[in-house]
């Protein structure tokens, strides 16, 4: 039998799990930026070092989110094109040169 | 509805992937396996030796790594999109024989992204500490356990071996050039970082504010260019074992035969034979300006020959990659599936044997289809060829693949006796979600019926 041998439940659960953890990250990983951002704009008018030194730490913290929530995208298009190949290749189809732009 | 072929234009559809896996292999797989490890034993001679030089190029080089790990990511993810968008039947088909090791592969590519994050960050804190190295190794050994699997993937491509016969992903992975290519991509690894160190040093020097710095520049690239000349030079063995292996696993898996031959001689010399010449040169500019004469290789002239050598690296890499693609052609998976419809007998039957035993898992793992099927409405049998399900069989183009009564293609499974192997549902399910190779046809809730009916009861 050629591919994975997982009840459609079971299949959902694991895209579902994935997919919510992935968009977690990266929106945290996104928001982060904008948050460091007016933590800097206070920290500087305030002259406040250790509130320009958490956003900096906070800064760090983002981007190794945001780079964990990219990482587990990659799995989030390898359960799809496992679990349910005819979504996911309509889908990269048809928004083919958008997905690529 | 159909899946039209997306046209790329100048490059072509290969030329795009090509394009994308050359700018994410040697960035991303060979100095993502390479770096870390050079890191780590960097840091453990500068514990050794108490030379702080080595601790400056390890922590440079963890930068480096974590970076190229968050930007390279996205190359793996263009490299997938590209596939699935342009080859859908290959990647979903490969994708289901490949899913649970490119799952594990996602498991080892998280753990390399956050241990070379740990590494990284507790480097001022931790550095010379065993647990600190042990975090670096972590990353590192995530990062080759993830290049293991996607070698698997890569050379079954090349060299599929027995899987055809067996269906084991065993067989899959552990393909007749798997060792071979996978010895060859962990040399490589090493060569690219050196090269790319040598990028570093070259840079280190140019920006140097002082005598000493300039120093350490100079001892950079020395360092750099003995890990790019040792592992370049020594890709000659591993070379002549990748080729052997693809002697013997090509041989017999194609009509075509062997893919050597292109190699040593063929329409595909030029490049092969053109990157090792490539790589000689490189070799011989590592060994000359960078081992030998480093005080030369900071130069301006030197730094002009030292960058053209790592372009000739990368060039080696291109060419090699480029020779192994186009020896695959005209098939995705040699001598199982060429083009992105057709497919070989041999693929047929493997997806025939699929569709005999989902009888056998349906009703464990969908139960509902069988409760479903015992309340299907009824109709009365139907006789032979004349009958309207047979004219909707032709209507959508069922009979251009399947074969019905002697009549039709053979693409796909025979549909006479289709009957005796699945149930209305089964088949409903099956023109609903085709597997990979059957395209979906919208067929309305009336003719559904009518088709499936037919095929379950013919006579």
């Amino acid at each position: 039998m050629i591919g994975p041998q997982i009840s459609p439940n079971t299949q959902s659960l694991m895209i579902g799990l994935m997919a919510l953890i992935h968009f977690t990250m990266v929106s945290v990983g996104g928001l982060v930026p904008l948050v460091v951002l007016l933590m800097e704009g206070y920290a500087l008018r305030t002259r406040n070092e250790y509130l320009l030194r958490m956003a900096k730490n906070l800064l760090k913290i983002g981007l190794e989110v945001g780079v964990v929530g990219a990482v587990l995208g990659s799995g989030v298009v390898i359960l799809l094109i496992g679990l349910k190949p005819l979504v996911i290749t309509l889908l990269f189809n048809q928004f083919f040169w958008l997905i690529v732009l | 509805m159909e899946w039209p072929p997306i046209n790329v234009p100048i490059l072509g559809r290969s030329g795009l992937i090509a394009l994308v896996a050359l700018l994410h292999i040697p960035f991303f797989v060979n100095f993502v396996m390479g770096a870390p490890l050079i890191a780590v034993i960097s840091e453990w001679l500068g514990k050794k030796t108490g030379d702080q030089r080595y601790d400056s190029l390890s922590k440079q080089l963890s930068v480096m790594v974590l970076v190229t790990v968050g930007v390279g990511a996205f190359g793996g993810i263009a490299l997938v999109a590209t596939n699935i968008g342009l080859f859908p039947t290959f990647f979903s088909t490969t994708a289901r024989i490949f899913f649970w090791p490119l799952i594990i592969e996602i498991s080892f590519f998280l753990m390399e992204t956050i241990f070379i994050a740990i590494y990284r960050y507790t480097y001022d804190r931790m550095a010379h500490r065993p647990l600190h190295m042990v975090y670096g190794l972590l990353g590192a050994f995530g990062a080759w356990m993830s290049g293991f699997l996607i070698n698997g993937l890569a050379s079954f491509m090349l060299t599929p071996g027995s899987w055809a016969e067996t269906h084991n992903i065993f067989d899959a992975i552990f393909n007749p050039s798997f060792f071979a290519s996978f010895t060859h991509r962990a040399i490589a690894a090493f060569s690219i970082t050196g090269f790319f160190l040598i990028i570093y040093a070259i840079w280190k020097h140019s920006r140097a504010k002082n005598e000493e710095e300039k120093e350490y520049g100079i001892w950079a690239l020395n360092y750099a260019g003995k890990w790019a000349l040792i592992a370049t030079a020594i890709q000659f063995l591993p070379g002549v074992w990748y080729l052997y292996s693809l002697e013997v696993g090509t041989r017999f898996a194609a009509p075509e035969g062997s893919v050597v031959p292109k190699f040593l001689g063929g329409e595909l010399f030029v490049f092969w034979f053109g990157g090792i010449l490539l790589a000689t040169l490189a070799i011989l500019i590592a060994w000359f300006l960078a081992v030998q004469y480093p005080r030369k290789g900071v130069t301006v002239f030197g730094k002009i020959i030292l960058v053209t050598s790592v372009l000739m690296i990368l060039s080696t890499n291109a060419f090699m990659g480029f020779s192994r693609e186009r020896a695959r052609k005209p098939y995705l998976v040699y001598g199982l599936m060429y083009g992105n419809e057709a497919m070989s007998e041999m693929m047929k039957n493997a997806f025939a044997k699929e569709e005999a035993q989902q009888q056998e898992i349906s009703p464990t793992a969908q139960p509902q289809i069988m409760v479903e099927t015992s309340t299907a409405p009824q109709v009365e049998p139907t006789t032979g060829i004349t009958d309207p399900g047979f004219a909707l069989l032709q209507q959508y183009s069922c009979i251009g693949c399947h074969t019905y009564d002697g009549q039709g293609g053979q693409v796909g499974p025979e549909l006479t006796e289709v009957g005796d192997r699945l149930t209305a549902e089964e088949i409903k399910t099956l023109i609903q979600n085709p597997p990979a190779g059957m395209p979906l046809i919208a067929v309305t809730p009336e003719d559904m019926e009518t088709l499936v009916n037919f095929l379950i009861s013919p006579q």
